[in-house]
């Protein structure tokens, strides 16, 4: 046999840990609690206290050296419950993996998957900039809720990955597969949907790696009273090539693919299109990165795995969801800001999402469905600096793009984003015992667009500006500040679309204003994963255009265990 | 050489892909949303008659210079009768603007002259097309008329009024029926019982022990035309129907199935109601066996009540039909 098969799963199980310490039983989990006080100056009843106490208690169980189970359950009990009258008892995680055959890598149940940033990624639009400080305690929890963990969707049903590695003629081979469903049919007129799809990622050598990607939403036929199927499919090859010289690897990277979105009873409405992104890179040994990237997404191309966002906006707040304005005597509703966006798990998307999520210019115009928004083309570049010393690491992009599509008009909106991430270890200067750490980041993002007529005219300027510090007074505790600033101003005309995605309208979007939050708290660390924090934040919605504006002030101890 | 050629076809086939903007745009035209506004074609209809019950519709045409709000109302001279159409586009045309006959509000149209006017929702303009259309023969509607009363009282029918003050019970011939001519008033007051008057449609006006309906209550819809008074809003009215499971000719309380449909008249002037026979809940405890067999019902009543202690009570009906498929469409 000319090529010797050798599988690979210890390569890639570096994921697992299973049995590794010989348990048959482990317990994980966490537990957190979390109690507020909170006025809001223009609601109705201004004061508002509640928390929560909640254990997640997870059993992992080997009965074997290849296979898993792992059982979470989430017993979470409101203040203000009574006895058992305010505690609800969840199934938080359940899955089994395991190898077969030494060969095949499975998962079934809950699974947390992506493939590549065009296919199947959990991209992070609203968020943009990176907090420490209390933010980070705020996105600490966000993310623990909503498991959003190295860009992947928690999907309901089986992986299958396995790896070969054929010595005289390529490096290595990785399949990757899955399959989730994403509605249950009402035996009427929803069919079962399911998303699935998988990859081939072919290592050629050190310095070669193509991948073929493919993945689909489709309607599964004959599970309810109608033959209108739906499908979204996206096929895409990666490639990564790349050399090393005496003190830097530099290469070049991408994704290129199409797309096409059908349903069967309606084949006129069908999109299909492609894209392309191509990025060049230099990585010095220094820890500085250097890249240069062009990037052409088509205005029809649609690819629900990737393009589903974390939080849509149209959709209540949990909290004070309403207020009411001083001069007026009528409740609104609270529109969701960006401090919701820190405050709520709630307001994120559990899953992948057919169809476009309602967008908010003011947290994300340039790219509001990540990278793989549609209807962008143009190039970026970005540096990046992993101080070896640890003492100032920053990261940087700034993307040129435009439009390849008008909407309504032949002229098209062209898009700057900028946006950087800086963080000092400020004792490392003095060589001082207690931490002091310094986080500045900023996203800056612009939409222009000029035309014959003055109602063509677009110029929108947002700027969010985030600055967090962390000070270890004594060994352990805390002190912890963030100043979170976003403006907005000028015009754009957004698209107001049907149900079927399709654009009807247009709405005079204006706005001049601001949000801003002022937070400082106290974080008493009991180990690596356990704190006990203090946090008082004010905060203001300035965006009187858009609703009344209001202070928001909240005082928040938050305990936090991970075991 | 080989690194070279990997560079060079990856680099030429990115930028063979990358594509000039499209030549086409996404969506309505920005002029069309917010260029300045100007009628270009008057409003007309596309015929100058029309005869709905041969099935004919008509539609209206007007063209504008932009994407606006816009309302039809089309008015029946002699009935009063209404329709409304809204839409949002810059064209009126067969697609946006189609008239089938029916009616938005009651009554429903006659053979008359409509007056039709296009009004625009929007601050540029205040102007108001109009133009005009006769109908030589309103929409007929499909389903089982149990009746419109049109032909006078059926001495099948039974009826029941209390020995109340000024008790007005009776078909009217007044022109404020909603289809056709007549209606049926019930009104007065009944200071010791709820029930103030009610009348029986019995299946043997039709000559038949049940009326001949479909078996499928999930199919079926009873439909109806009630009144209510602005100043007697104490009326309410009990749709009662009894079915005859052994087909013997009569309806027996107490092994067959009564259901009843009641309404609070909260409303003033005419209104169509509409039910799913299925939904129609039962009013004697299931005694039938609570299945709805709408092809076995035997009769059809009709109570007014009214609380004693709310003095005089006044509502009216008209047109009892039972229409398949759907909701009558007046």
């Amino acid at each position: 046999m000319r090529y010797f098969l050798i599988i690979l799963f210890s390569v890639f199980s570096t994921g697992f840990a299973f049995s590794q310490n010989g348990k048959k039983v482990q317990f994980v989990g966490g537990a957190r609690s979390l109690n507020t006080l909170a006025e809001l100056d223009t609601a109705s009843t201004p004061k508002r206290s509640g928390g929560y106490a909640l254990l997640d208690l997870g059993i992992k169980i080997n009965p074997n050296s290849n296979t898993e189970v792992m059982g979470m359950f989430r017993i979470n009990n409101e203040y203000g419950g009574f006895w058992g009258g305010g505690v609800n008892i969840d199934v938080r995680q359940l899955y089994v993996r395991g190898v077969a055959n030494d060969i095949f890598r499975y998962q079934l149940g809950n699974i947390d998957y992506k493939l590549t940033p065009y296919t199947f990624y959990n991209h992070n639009q609203d968020i943009l900039t990176s907090s420490i400080g209390t933010l980070g305690i705020r996105e600490d929890v966000f993310n623990y809720e909503t498991f959003y963990s190295d860009n992947t969707w928690r999907q309901q049903g089986a992986s299958l990955n396995f790896g070969l590695e054929l010595p005289n003629a390529i490096k290595d081979i990785e399949v990757n597969s899955f399959i989730s469903r994403l509605n249950r049919s009402d035996f009427n007129y929803v069919l079962d949907r399911f998303f699935g799809g998988g990859n081939v990622v072919i290592n050629k050598d050190d310095n070669l790696e193509i991948g073929l990607n493919h993945v689909s939403i489709f309607d599964l036929s004959g599970t309810a009273r109608t033959d209108n199927i739906y499908n979204n499919n996206v096929s895409s090859i990666t490639f990564d090539y790349h050399l090393e010289k005496n003190n830097f690897v530099y290469g070049i990277d991408g994704e290129y693919g199409v797309s096409s979105l059908s349903q069967s009873e309606s084949p006129e409405d069908s999109l299909t299109d492609y894209f392309v992104h191509a990025r060049g890179y230099m990585n010095f040994n220094s820890g500085l990165e250097l890249c240069f990237g062009i990037l052409d997404n088509g205005a029809d191309f649609r690819s629900f795995g990737a393009q589903s966002r974390r939080a849509s906006f149209n959709q209540e707040n949990n909290f004070f969801n309403r207020y009411i304005d001083l001069t007026d005597t009528t409740e609104i509703l609270r529109p969701v800001s960006l401090f919701d966006l820190y405050n709520d798990p709630q307001l994120y998307n559990q899953g992948i999402s057919v169809g476009l999520m309602e967008t908010n210019p003011i947290i994300s115009s340039v790219l509001p469905y990540g990278i793989a928004s549609f209807n962008r083309q143009g190039g970026y570049f970005g540096i990046k600096n992993d101080d070896p010393k640890d003492l100032i690491d920053f990261n940087g992009r700034v993307y040129m793009l435009s439009e390849s599509r008008g909407q309504g008009t032949l002229a098209l909106k062209s898009f700057l984003m900028s946006e950087i991430v800086a963080t000092i270890h400020a004792e490392k200067i003095w060589d001082g015992k207690n931490e002091l750490n310094i986080q500045l980041s900023q996203n800056h993002q612009q939409s222009t667009r000029d035309g014959e007529f003055d109602f063509e005219s677009v110029d929108f300027t947002t700027n969010q500006f985030n600055i967090g510090i962390e000070y270890e007074v004594i060994e352990d505790v805390y002190l912890m500040g963030n100043y979170l600033k976003l403006n907005a101003s000028g015009n754009d005309q957004m698209p107001i679309r049907n149900s079927e995605d399709e654009i009807i309208n247009y709405e005079n979007f204006i706005v001049d204003g601001q949000e801003s939050l002022v937070s400082s708290g106290m974080k008493i660390s009991f180990s690596k994963k356990s704190y006990l924090a203090i946090i008082h934040d004010r905060f203001k919605y300035r965006f009187s255009q858009i609703s009344h504006e209001y202070d928001f002030n909240q005082t928040s101890v938050v305990y936090v265990l991970k075991f | 050489m080989k690194k070279i050629i990997y560079i060079t076809l990856c680099i030429s086939v990115i930028f063979s892909s990358c594509r000039k903007p499209d030549e086409f745009t996404e969506g309505p035209d920005l002029y069309d949303v917010y260029g300045d506004f100007e009628i270009y074609t008057p409003l007309e209809g596309s015929q100058i008659n029309v005869d709905f019950a041969s099935g004919e519709t008509i539609y209206f045409n007007c063209e504008l210079s932009k994407v606006v709000n816009w309302q039809l109302k089309i008015t029946g001279s002699n009935s009063g009768a209404e329709k409304i159409i809204t839409g949002t586009s810059k064209t009126l045309d067969e697609e946006v603007a189609l008239w089938d006959g029916t009616t938005t509000s009651l009554p429903i149209f006659r053979v008359e002259n409509c007056t039709v006017e296009l009004s625009f929702l929007t601050n540029e303009t205040d102007t108001i097309l109009s133009t005009s259309v006769f109908v030589t023969s309103p929409k007929q509607n499909e389903g089982f008329v149990i009746t419109d009363f049109e032909d006078g009282w059926n001495s099948n029918w039974s009826t029941f009024v209390q020995s109340g003050k000024s008790m007005d019970f009776g078909i009217k011939l007044d022109g404020t029926a909603p289809q056709l001519a007549r209606y049926y008033n019930m009104a007065g007051a009944v200071d010791w019982d709820w029930l103030t008057g009610m009348i029986d449609f019995n299946a043997s006006a039709f000559g038949e022990t049940t009326m001949p309906l479909t078996n499928n209550g999930d199919n079926l819809f009873f439909n109806a035309f009630v009144y209510g008074d602005p100043l007697y809003p104490n009326s309410r009215i009990l749709f009662r129907f009894d079915e005859d499971e052994n087909i013997d000719g009569s309806y027996d309380i107490t092994n067959e199935d009564s259901f009843g449909y009641e309404l609070i008249i909260d409303w003033a002037g005419w209104r169509h109601i509409s039910v799913k026979y299925s939904d129609i809940l039962s009013t004697n405890n299931s005694s039938g066996g609570g299945v709805h067999n709408p092809d076995k019902l035997n009769r059809v009543s009709v109570l007014h009540l009214a609380d004693p202690n709310s003095g005089y009570a006044h509502s009216a009906i008209d047109y009892l039909i039972f229409t398949e498929n759907e909701p009558l469409r007046p």
